[in-house]
């Protein structure tokens, strides 16, 4: 072959388009047909061809899509099999895009599994300890049992400051952040700018009460371990007096790996308020 | 408008023919690709397109009717030819004698014979017309 023919600019469009329309040819079958025609071009046209004349010749010769369905034959080769081919034609670029592809895939599995772990990580839990936070709820709380479950009601001292201390326990293999409670929470009116805050320091059954742990959030609950969690609030509650107003769970937010979620964490004791005279200005307002 | 030349069926009766015609041309002696196709583009009407005989050759080789082979002759460059086989030249005499019969058969169909009267054809004849 001299070679100035297939290095004309229309003639080496042509066997690209030839070599993209034979994709789904067997690659010894397509190889073949592109060395004829690569050998026809030659030889058919000068050396230095113009591009009328190569216009002319590749008219003749027929689409690149027309000679791969001559050699497909009237039933084409099955999806699988066409699929095979390419891949068998694919060169090292080829290859490597389906490495990288295979890879991504392969690693947004893991991910997705991963994500799935860690939304299905079993979440904290309370570990039954419970104490009112200040000394004047804690002298005045009374504790009733029903069934399973008890209750330690105090009098809610409308305007002030009340709160409780409870265990909460992470029975998982994952570290989970507390990161604060749910907006949900924080939103009451009754029981106003509530926060929650975690004592660094101490496990879920040591007494916070006369110690001066260092409480603050985030705070990490390392995997099977507990930590005292203090949820403090100003009482707006308009109970009549006598009336229980039970609070029975606590929704947290927590951050278990990359993905942040809200953990109810039911209470048990159940922490109750217990309707008194101070709240008689509810009515009146 | 319709064009006999390019109507699909002259297209399919083509493609059944080609292949004896690339039979008859390589019996004669080896030929190379573009040597095959300039024959066949000479005798007019037989090639759709140029490229077609390309995927033909190597049908004929599959179907173990033609060999190739590539020579390099003093004073030429390097071609692939084409040579028929035992099998090439059977096949080839078989077709040639069932053409016979069949362009007789589709001759006789297209082209009644001169003479033939209204009544055997149903049609008026050149008897009836002419007078």
């Amino acid at each position: 072959m001299s070679g100035t023919v297939l290095r004309h600019p229309l003639v080496r469009n042509y066997l690209r388009a030839l070599d993209a329309a034979c994709t789904a040819l067997p690659p010894g079958r397509a190889r073949e047909l592109r060395d004829q025609i690569a050998a026809h071009l030659d030889e058919a046209l000068p050396a230095g061809p113009t591009d009328s004349e190569v216009r002319a010749e590749l008219a003749r010769l027929g689409t690149p899509r027309a000679l791969a369905a001559e050699v497909a034959g009237p039933v084409p080769a099955k999806i699988g099999t066409r699929l095979l081919y390419r891949l068998a034609r694919l060169r090292w670029r080829g290859w490597a895009a389906v490495a990288t592809g295979a890879a991504l895939a392969a690693a947004a599995a893991v991910f997705l599994s991963y994500l799935d772990d860690m939304k299905t990580t079993e979440p904290l839990r309370e570990s039954g300890y419970e104490t009112p936070w200040y000394p004047q709820d804690a002298a005045g709380g009374s504790v009733s049992s029903a069934g399973d479950l008890t209750q330690i009601a105090i009098a809610e001292r409308y305007g002030q400051w009340q709160g409780f201390a409870i265990g909460i326990f992470n029975d998982s293999d994952r570290p989970q952040t507390v990161l604060g409670l749910a907006p949900a929470m924080t939103s009451s009116q009754d029981l106003a700018e509530m926060t929650a805050s975690v004592a660094n320091g101490l496990n879920e059954h040591d007494t916070p009460i006369g110690t001066a742990p260092d409480w603050g959030l985030p705070a990490v609950i390392p995997p099977h371990s507990g930590r005292m969690l203090r949820v403090v609030w100003i009482t707006r509650l308009c109970a009549q007096p006598g009336e229980i107003s039970p609070l029975t769970y606590l929704t947290l937010r927590v951050r278990v790996g990359l993905i942040t979620r809200n953990e109810d964490v039911q209470l048990n004791p159940v922490w109750a308020l217990l309707g008194s005279e101070s709240s008689d200005h509810c009515a009146s307002g | 408008m319709y064009c006999m030349g390019t109507e699909p069926g002259m297209t399919e009766l083509r493609r059944g023919v080609l292949g004896p015609c690339v039979l008859a041309l390589l019996d004669e002696r080896p030929r190379f690709g573009l040597e095959l196709v300039r024959e066949l583009d000479a005798a007019g009407g037989l090639l759709t397109s140029d490229g077609t005989v390309y995927p033909l050759l190597s049908r004929l080789r599959d179907a173990g009717l033609v060999t190739s082979e590539w020579q390099d002759r003093p004073g030429q460059r390097a071609r692939r030819y084409y040579f028929i086989t035992g099998a090439g030249r059977d096949s080839l005499k078989a077709f040639r004698a069932d053409w016979a019969d069949f362009a007789a058969t589709v001759g006789g169909v297209l082209f009644p014979a001169v003479g033939t009267s209204s009544s055997e054809t149903g049609q008026p004849g050149k008897e009836e017309t002419s007078r």
